[in-house]
């Protein structure tokens, strides 16, 4: 049961047609997509491979820019934001499926390595995600000696550290066993419902997005049905 | 984790091609080191050498450009020369490169006026100078003694005749300590060329002022034509061999230059082409695109700021190895001034900002959801 109702009362984040075209306008990804995410919802999108699931995403985390249409962040249009990286930075963190850490660096500085060019010290902050994830003693491990489970942990505190009000997750149990899989989403759930974050989460598998406040189904680039989980 | 433990962990990440780019890049700058250290040694060994004896000024043939100029007739100036306002001496000097033992180098043989102010800078460390002037008997440099395996009282035979080693000197040059010296009737002698001076070094009195140096210069070309009085610096200056020494030690460091950064450049772009899905990565952790620039050209940087250290260390061995060659020793002295060190890795940072400049623009303009799709 959702803190949220189904239908977001205040959306944070919303989509208004939103189309992207590949191959010089060959292949649609995303057919006038509208959508809305109310503050602190957990919303999973779902569909068969190649619906559009991540090209949404990557809209939403800017990662991409769309070919028509517009993404607002509470009030603010994303065609009019200056900076995109900096509007990711401050807003937005991201859970791969295949936690993207880096090899060479351990548990702690792959967490620190969003606050790199940022001003102050974020040491401590980075210990105190890593310890509430349940890794204290893994911090000065490296990737290779982490289990999957410990390496998305790490990749959600690296998600974390900026201290953002969205998380975008693309099939974030992906590379997981289901044990480990059901922890993630424990861990992710449980963060989110303690910092009011919102999370948007990417997945086929529908035991995980029974996890999630509301379920958008896509086919085809286009929203098929919205649901509450 | 800064960025500057972000970029040096890249680099460990990478250690075969960081130690070949760092390597490539030493040794151009080596080559930098190495060639100007020993251009600026030669013209250093010669215009101390000339400094050394207390000269004011010398004459030579105007169009003169030898290490040593082409010999003239002395009394065809010289008389001239003295009668010159503040003009206190005119001191003949002939200069060859001559082998004198089958087991050594060439070395320089000098003939100076006897009993003029030339040999007062000397300092005699063992026997005597030459008693007069049509003595056949020699003052052996400390250097030219050792490499030569000569003492006091041994024989030399230079050009046929022979000499004996009156005494062993030590002068602040280092191209004397390499030499022979002899009396200019001797010198003039053992190479044909009787009452002939490469130059006239010219002591003047201390009343002379800059002022009256200039025109001294000017009275000379005015009224000795062909001849011209200028400073040790000066004579250097002209000389083709230092000349063309500076200019292939301008052409290493253009080459080295441009060498330098292609390589950094090449290394940073393979570097990138690698990276890019990490590239994207950091991106959508929310690096800054100008967070992106600084780290490539940072590791570029880097790269380019080690080439260049051990580079100058190289530089500096091959140098002092050059100097110690057999066929060297006695004639250059390498010289290491810190500006032009510290210049050298300005050139190495620069390097690594050229070098790496249009790579790190090329990665911060990625397309972080097209980066992070590449395998």
């Amino acid at each position: 049961m959702s803190i949220f109702p189904p239908s977001p009362q205040t959306p944070i984040l919303s989509t208004h047609k939103l189309s992207l075209l590949f191959d010089e306008g060959q292949t649609r990804a995303l057919d006038g997509v509208d959508i809305e995410v109310g503050e602190g919802e957990f919303v999973a999108i779902t569909g068969p491979s190649g619906c559009g699931k991540s090209s949404l995403l990557n809209l939403i985390g800017t990662l991409d820019t769309p070919t028509s249409g517009d993404i607002h962040f509470r009030t603010q249009p994303y065609s009019a934001l200056r900076d995109l990286s900096l509007f990711r930075r401050e807003n937005i963190g991201f859970v791969f499926q295949s936690f993207h850490l880096l090899p060479t660096l351990s548990a702690l500085d792959n967490v620190l390595v969003p606050t790199i060019g940022r001003p102050g010290d974020h040491q401590e902050r980075a210990r105190a995600l890593l310890t509430k994830l349940g890794l204290s003693k893994r911090m000065n491990h490296f990737p290779a000696k982490l289990s999957g489970g410990e390496r998305q942990r790490v990749a959600i505190a690296r998600a974390l550290i900026n201290d953002p009000d969205i998380i975008l997750a693309d099939e974030p149990t992906g590379s997981l066993d289901s044990a480990n899989a059901a922890q993630v989403l424990d861990v992710l759930d449980g963060i989110r419902r303690e910092k009011e974050l919102t999370v948007i989460m990417v997945t086929h598998d529908a035991s995980v997005s029974a996890r999630a406040d509301r379920i958008i189904r896509m086919r085809d680039g286009k929203v098929d049905a919205e649901v509450a989980a | 984790m800064n960025l500057l433990r972000f970029a040096l962990d890249n680099l460990y990440r990478r250690p075969a091609r960081t130690a070949l780019t760092v390597s490539a890049i030493s040794l151009g700058i080596a080559a930098v080191v190495a060639l100007t250290s020993i251009a600026w040694g030669f013209e250093a060994s010669w215009q101390k050498a000339n400094d050394a004896r207390g000269t004011d000024l010398i004459v030579t043939r105007i169009a003169s450009e030898n290490t040593m100029p082409s010999p003239f007739v002395a009394e065809q100036v010289k008389p001239a020369l003295s009668a010159i306002p503040h003009v206190r001496e005119v001191v003949g000097l002939l200069s060859e490169m001559l082998t004198v033992s089958e087991d050594a180098p060439p070395v320089f043989v000098f003939g100076w006026a006897h009993g003029s102010y030339l040999w007062e800078h000397l300092e005699l460390k063992n026997g005597r100078w030459p008693a007069e002037d049509g003595e056949a008997a020699i003052a052996i440099g400390s250097l030219a003694a050792e490499m030569l395996h000569k003492q006091v009282g041994d024989q030399i035979e230079i050009e046929g005749r022979m000499f004996g080693v009156a005494g062993i000197f030590e002068s602040s040059a280092m191209i004397e300590n390499g030499a022979l010296l002899m009396t200019l009737t001797q010198m003039q002698q053992i190479t044909d060329k009787p009452g002939k001076v490469n130059i006239l070094n010219i002591k003047l009195d201390s009343q002379t002022s800059e002022a009256d140096i200039e025109a001294i210069k000017a009275q000379v070309r005015k009224t000795l034509p062909g001849f011209i009085a200028i400073t040790s610096g000066e004579l250097v200056q002209k000389n083709a061999v230092v000349r063309i020494s500076k200019a292939m030690s301008n052409a290493t460091i253009l080459i080295a230059g441009l060498v330098g950064a292609l390589v950094v450049f090449n290394t940073m772009l393979m570097s990138i082409n690698e990276r890019t899905r990490e590239i994207g990565i950091l991106l959508a952790l929310g690096w800054q695109r100008r967070t992106v620039v600084k780290l490539i050209v940072g590791e570029s940087v880097i790269l380019t700021l080690a080439g260049g250290v051990i580079g100058i260390l190289l530089g500096i061995l091959i140098a002092t190895g050059l100097e110690h060659l057999e066929l060297m020793r006695g004639k250059i002295a390498a010289i290491f001034s810190f500006p032009f060190l510290f210049s050298v890795l300005g050139l190495s940072v620069l390097l690594g900002i050229c070098g790496g400049l249009y790579p790190a623009i090329k990665a911060a303009r990625l397309q972080p959801a097209q980066a992070l799709r590449q395998e």
